[in-house]
């Protein structure tokens, strides 16, 4: 029963249930009704969708390293295409990522959102089935289906909901993403070919590709994902997206979209073509630890604090990156939990700053200043997050930083240097604003409206703060979700360094 | 006898069309008349053959092949007779020898499909082609619907030219029209000659003119632009479809072995027409005349899937011509909705004064981009899979290139429709048929990107 491929601790279908009830939402919301009752109507959604999520927890073998909680539904016979969900240790993490995130991204629109209303919410609950789908799907078609559907919603809360400059951000955001992923879709054709007529996950991972073709594979994937994480240079669309999107649009790119691409690496990448991440290591944390400098780099030198985060945002999935190129169990568990950590807390500075928009209209730091005594909640939340984002002990950030440093130093000394200084960019511009908003003194005098955090913003930050929290102190319960799965991951990696030595040795 | 029954849609569909013909002179409601093509056109679907066989000394075949063209030209043909019933640039006196005409060009096609002989083929072409002519110019009164009908007309007939002449050399060289004796021909070493190679080209060029392939489409967007609506909508389609019924017939059966030497010719069509159909489209302010060069576009994808010149590529183009029948007749059916359809003014603000239009707009746009659940993923998957099967990975590679570069000229008009407010007002046809049209097509559009086993031929 333990190693039944088939086996399904749930005894239904858990994971389709958990795509189907967002996307029922989003189907509700063309019939006409009032917006409160559509906000209502979200909340509802999204929280039954967390609901649903905690029998994944309860019911899930953590020595088990294959999927868990599969479904196979033949789709298309003349593809061989299977209809196929499961999750591991590897994904369970970003599908309880996401289902936590939903809800908040519901409140944080709660008041900002005041046009069109039953549009945008159904947009924001697609996306969470499209994100969740991501996450589950054990078939590339599947998971590529997923991967472009994310397009249509996406684009649509960006350019109508946005600022101003939203429609050439969601262009922009649309024409990078689709050129990186057409890439892909060559590269899934030609894996289908290659790989036996199959579009199955499980069976690629071990199909034992050709060298070459492994090669090239990998480039065309890379592209995919790489747009999306984003790394340094394909994140040409990110500050813009993430500047002028609607909040809950920018929550759901920094704190899950991005992840979309780091998981391709460990979900697809490095399992499907282990032979070539082994050949472009070096090139590959060269270009994450860039990632790293440029991010922090650019968030020193903005002046809005919507792009200050969007920098930093990129600096850590530079950092995410990095652990995982490592191709150790150190750096790669550094990776999924720094993925989780990072998720929270850039979507709660995002929340933060959304929060403080609202009031004062601005974003600049330079109109805000001595928060500490003017909203003391409010600059107590920015402390945890601020503290949080650059790595301070006893926070889950600290904890992924440390694990993908140590992972790097086991041979890398040289890259594992830099992500240092990437750190310490890190605090500098942390600092500075966190100098600019709660401790300096306002160059105006705050409006008679300004007002703390109220009580549906406490409630969207309190998880958050939890999790931080929690992953800092206890990150054992994040670890041994992981441990079986990715020991797998790193098994496969050290049978194809080992053969890719043999081969070396005998040239 | 028994071989007239293979001939059975083609004789139905004659016969309705002449009983039309006729009832036009007591029935003066287009609506009933479109209702009755309609049904001619299910009729004549339903008794398209099981049974495969030829017919007349093999110079008409009726296979799973033929029958599947058959049944998508029947669909298109109801589709245009629905865009035609709530249009008004089709005017109610001349309804009849409007419904006459498209039902002709069907035989033609049907023919075309069916063509086992390049005579047959030929002659299938003219009768699709000149019906076509008219229709382009049916709106007499209008100067630019008589330039379309006069440009299609001229280099139409320059192209059928070539084409005979293609066939004549074919003749000269294989001592007969039939493509079965072709292949047998080409197979036992006709390839070497070198006429054959010529030939080859005036066949290839006379069909790049007809699915409007760059650098042979000259034509295309001003006959597009020019002719009424609801004929553009069907012209996109059918006459598209019939050609490349007859381009997989005669290139990959007839001269499936001679491979290595039509296939240069192919991959430079498909680049010239991936990339020239998408740049050109990049620049078109009017709406109807971008959909134009879209269209060209998407006969570079289709084409992708003839130069595989396996039986797998033309499966892919089949699904795709299905998939495009349905994404390309509901772009037209919106745009007949709106007044002013062609401008792209008429599209600001769409979302907030017709939701269900623009929703409906919004998918045909992103299955014409190629992004899932809409179909258009789909068929251009399968035609990727058939050409990098073929070893055609590079063309693939500069396909999917352009195809982004297309997101960008579609993707402004979902733009203009959910992101910018209406520039006064314009109004929408309340007509139901259109309606129904716009509904129907974008419910398979969906349907079949969600669900593709149902129109995967294999």
């Amino acid at each position: 029963m333990m190693f039944d491929p088939f086996y399904n601790a749930a005894g239904m279908p858990l994971l389709s249930l958990l795509m189907l009830i967002p996307a029922a939402g989003a189907l509700l919301m063309l019939m006409p009704m009032s917006a409160r009752a559509v906000r209502v109507l979200a909340l509802g959604t999204t929280l039954l969708t967390a609901i649903f999520s905690l029998p994944l927890c309860h019911l899930f073998n953590e020595a088990a390293a294959q999927m868990q909680f599969v479904e196979r539904i033949p789709w298309v016979a003349a593809w061989n295409l299977e209809y196929s969900v499961g999750i591991d240790g590897i994904s369970l993490p970003l599908v309880l990522l996401t289902v936590l995130i939903s809800p908040i991204c519901v409140l944080a629109s709660w008041g900002s959102i005041t046009s069109r209303v039953r549009g945008y919410y159904a947009c924001l609950l697609l996306m969470e089935s499209i994100m969740l789908g991501i996450f589950v799907s054990l078939n590339l078609i599947l998971f590529f289906f997923f991967w472009e559907a994310m397009l249509i919603p996406m684009y649509l809360l960006i350019g109508m909901w946005g600022s101003d400059r939203g429609r050439a951000a969601a262009m922009k955001f649309l024409i990078f993403t689709l050129g990186g992923s057409i890439f892909m879709l060559v590269g899934i054709i030609a894996l289908y070919l290659l790989g036996g007529r199959t579009f199955d996950m499980i069976a690629l991972s071990d199909a034992g590709l050709p060298h070459a073709a492994q090669l090239w594979l990998f480039g065309a994937f890379f592209l995919g994902f790489a747009v999306k994480v984003p790394v340094v240079p394909f994140h040409g669309w990110q500050p813009d997206a993430y500047a002028e999107a609607p909040t809950a649009a920018t929550i759901i790119m920094a704190a899950v979209l991005a992840k979309m691409g780091a998981y391709g690496f460990i979900r697809i990448l490095f399992p499907f073509f282990p032979y070539a991440a082994w050949t472009f290591l070096e090139p590959l944390l060269i270009l994450s630890v860039v990632t790293v400098l440029y991010g922090a780099y650019c968030a020193l030198a903005q002046q809005d604090l919507k792009r200050l985060i969007a920098y930093s945002s990129l600096s850590h999935m530079g950092f995410i990156l990095l652990g995982m190129a490592t191709l150790t169990k150190t750096g790669i568990d550094g990776s999924i939990i720094q993925m989780v950590s990072h998720g929270v807390i850039t979507g709660g500075l995002f929340l933060w700053i959304a929060a403080m928009e609202e009031r004062l209209k601005t974003r600049m730091p330079a109109d805000f200043g001595g928060l500490s005594t003017a909203a003391p909640v409010s600059a107590i939340v920015f402390t945890v997050l601020a503290l949080a984002a650059t790595g301070f002990p006893g926070m889950s950030a600290f904890i992924g930083e440390f694990l993908i440093l140590s992972g790097l130093f086991q041979g890398h000394y040289v890259i594992g240097a830099f992500a240092i200084f990437g750190v310490v960019l890190g605090v500098a511009y942390m600092s500075w604003a966190y100098y600019r908003l709660i401790l300096f003194k306002p160059a105006t005098p705050y409006p008679r409206s300004f007002s703390d955090l109220g009580i549906r913003e406490i409630v969207c930050f309190t998880p958050l703060v939890i999790v931080i929290l929690l992953v800092g102190v206890q990150p054992g319960i994040l670890l041994d979700f992981m441990r079986a799965s990715v020991d797998q991951l790193v098994n496969i990696l050290q049978a194809a360094d080992a053969v890719r030595c043999a081969v070396g040795v005998v040239r | 006898m028994s071989e007239l029954r293979l001939l059975t849609p083609e004789i139905v569909l004659t016969v309705c069309m002449l009983a039309i013909f006729l009832s036009g002179l007591a029935i003066r409601s287009k609506g009933l008349l479109g209702l009755l093509t309609i049904a001619a056109a299910g009729v004549t679907a339903y008794l398209i053959p099981c049974e495969s066989g030829t017919a007349f000394e093999g110079m008409f075949v009726a296979d799973a092949y033929s029958s599947f063209f058959k049944l998508l030209f029947m669909l298109t043909l109801s589709l245009a007779v629905l865009l035609a019933i709530g249009s008004r640039t089709i005017r109610e006196e001349y309804a009849t020898e409007y419904y006459c005409l498209l039902m002709l060009a069907s035989v033609g096609m049907m023919f075309m499909a069916s063509a086992n002989d390049l005579i047959v083929l030929y002659i299938g072409l003219e009768l699709m082609s000149l019906s076509v002519y008219v229709l382009t110019g049916f709106q007499r009164e209008s100067r630019r619907s008589n330039e379309a009908a006069m440009k299609y007309l001229l280099l139409g007939t320059f192209a059928t030219a070539i084409l005979l002449f293609g066939i004549a050399m074919v003749y000269v060289l294989s001592g007969s029209t039939s493509i079965a004796a072709v292949a047998l021909y080409v197979m036992t070493g006709g390839n070497a000659d070198p006429v054959l190679g010529i030939a080859l080209l005036a066949i290839i060029i006379a069909f790049g003119f007809k699915v409007a392939a760059v650098p042979f489409h000259m034509w295309a967007p001003d006959a597009y632009q020019g002719a009424p609506t609801p004929v553009t909508a069907f012209m996109s389609v059918g006459p598209k479809a019939a050609a490349f019924a007859a381009f997989g017939r005669v290139l990959v059966e007839g001269f499936g072995a001679a491979w290595a030497e039509w296939s240069p010719a192919i991959s430079v069509l498909v680049i010239l027409t991936v990339a020239g159909g998408n740049l050109l489209a990049l620049r078109q302010e009017n709406v109807k005349r971008m959909f134009a060069y879209s269209s060209i576009a998407h006969a570079g994808y289709m084409l992708l899937g003839v130069l595989a010149g396996t039986i797998a590529g033309m499966q892919a183009v089949m699904t795709y011509l299905a998939i495009y029948a349905f994404m390309n007749m509901g772009v037209f059916a919106v745009m007949l909705m709106l007044e002013n359809g062609e401008e792209r003014s008429a599209y600001a603000g769409l979302a907030k004064r017709q939701p269900l239009l623009a929703g409906a707009m919004l998918i045909f746009l992103f299955s014409l981009t190629g992004i899932p659940p809409a179909a258009g993923f789909v068929g251009k998957l399968q035609v990727f899979l058939a050409a990098v099967d073929a070893g055609q990975t590079v063309l693939v590679v500069v396909a999917v290139i352009f195809s982004v570069v297309s997101a960008f000229y579609y993707l402004r008009l979902v733009g203009t429709m959910f992101m910018r407010e209406s520039e006064g007002s314009v109004s929408c046809s309340s007509s139901k048929t259109l309606l129904l049209a716009v509904i129907l097509t974008a419910f398979f559009v969906l349907l079949l990107g969600i669900f593709p086993s149902l129109v995967l031929v294999g």
